[in-house]
């Protein structure tokens, strides 16, 4: 960000304020082809503030859409007293910085998903975190179609969540051009499975170790929201515990950091609805398969020749794994023993 | 007879060097780096090609089963395997030979 980037960037957030603002620093943080994230420095009426700019590296009409609507849902969530960064402004101006962008104050800690598995200084007591974590989720969950507000580019809600989950994942998987069928064994498999009719909710759709920070008090940001829709909230909670996003603590089922108890009293005892193991159980399953899908996305960007990348290439080889996981989890049920006449 | 190096050996060799020379140098210079990142994915990489070369006749065995799960894949969907026992297995032996190369660990 040069300097005269920096000074429209000042103006354009001093008037969204209603302050006077002089931008101190700028320090590019993460992101890659696609996305940029600065931490902006800032005097606000000579208070020092600390902004995360979150845009796209290069103006595309799809891409900027995306960073509008995930403004769109930190704003909501926010409004639900989920722990979110508090969104500042956002800015469609294409002449401030290139190409729009969001602003949202800079919250502490570490989101690293292996990292707050292994490192016990983090997060505070484990219980308590997953039990905020179910909090905070059945916080998300109230926001439901009819309290909408803004968020009509999600569509109309699905009738039933996981049928359109089945019917998208396949279709995925036809425009890949992928015959896999572990995958589509396990998809059959939750297309078999009774189910009951919930309402439909706001999902995160990608809540998961990984996608939140810490520090070593405990939570301090839920992240990550552009994949939110509206679905089954017994999706959240089995994508959460789904072993694939355990970083290898299997033995802790809720995200690989504490007990499945913790987070479902956490969850119920902050309003969520009731849980349905089942329920939670096939979307567990699920889980496995859409990333999976996703995994083979990637490993096709790669394939294609369209990016070159390592990365991406090796992240379709996972795919392996999860579809063995898919099938451990749905084997036919052994039949019944025949009883001793 | 004067033995030689076979490229199995080559690549246990540029893994070893990736692993064992390179990345405690870069651990030491830049620990959180994309550069070390990426030469761990690299020897991951490599091990991955090692597993697959020892498993290359099973391996085409399966891609040649795999080539007619087009048909699998829509009687599948049709209901026509519900609950098939011996397609699951043969199912999960598969994916058991592709995950031994790609994960061994999570077999």
């Amino acid at each position: 960000m040069d300097e005269q980037a920096r000074a429209r960037l000042a103006d354009w957030l001093g008037q969204a304020l209603g302050a006077r603002l002089a931008v101190t620093g700028a320090v590019r943080l993460s992101g890659g082809a696609i996305q940029e994230n600065w931490q902006v420095a800032a005097l606000v009426d000579g208070e020092p503030r600390a902004f995360v700019v979150r845009k796209d590296a290069a103006a595309t009409i799809a891409a900027s859409h995306s960073r509008e609507h995930e403004f769109a849902l930190i704003s909501q969530a926010y409004e639900a007293r989920v722990l979110v960064p508090e969104p500042v402004a956002f800015c469609a101006d294409m002449g401030v910085l290139g190409s729009p962008f969001a602003v949202l104050a800079k919250v502490g800690g570490t989101g690293f998903g292996p990292r707050i598995v292994k490192d016990m200084a983090l997060g505070g007591d484990r219980e308590r975190l997953v039990a905020q974590l179910g909090a905070e989720l059945a916080r998300i969950h109230t926001i439901v179609p009819a309290s909408n507000k803004g968020l009509d580019f999600l569509g109309e809600p699905p009738a039933d969540p996981l049928h359109a989950d089945i019917v998208g994942l396949r279709q995925s998987l036809d425009r890949l051009g992928a015959a896999r069928a572990a995958l589509e064994w396990g998809l059959r498999w939750a297309e078999c499975q009774p189910s009951k009719r919930r309402d439909v909710t706001l999902v995160h759709r990608d809540f998961r170790t990984g996608n939140y920070m810490v520090d070593a008090e405990g939570l301090t940001a839920i992240l990550d929201w552009e994949f939110a829709g509206w679905g089954d909230p017994m999706s959240d909670l089995g994508w959460f515990c789904a072993t694939c996003w355990r970083f290898g603590r299997t033995d802790l089922e809720a995200g690989g950091i504490g007990s499945r108890a913790a987070f479902y009293a956490g969850y119920e005892q902050a309003g969520g609805w009731p849980v349905d193991p089942n329920a939670v159980a096939v979307w567990e399953v699920m889980a496995h398969i859409r990333w999976a899908v996703i995994a083979l996305q990637q490993g096709e960007r790669h394939a294609s020749g369209r990016e070159f990348s390592l990365e991406h290439a090796l992240t379709g080889r996972m795919a392996a794994e999860l579809e063995l996981a898919v099938l451990r989890m749905t084997a036919p049920a052994a039949p019944p023993e025949r009883s001793p006449v | 007879m004067t033995p030689e190096t076979t490229g199995l050996d080559l690549l246990h060799a540029v893994e070893q060097t990736l692993v064992n020379e390179v990345g405690p140098l870069l651990a030491e210079a830049a620990p959180f780096s994309d550069v070390r990142f990426k030469i761990l994915m690299a020897a991951s990489a490599i091990r991955m090609v090692m597993r697959e070369w020892r498993l290359r006749d099973e391996l085409a065995a399966l891609l040649a089963r795999a080539d007619g799960h087009g048909d699998l894949v829509a009687a599948i969907r049709a209901g026509e395997h519900d609950a098939d026992a011996a397609l699951h297995a043969a199912l999960l032996a598969d994916a058991e030979l592709r995950t031994s190369i790609s994960r061994p660990g999570a077999v």
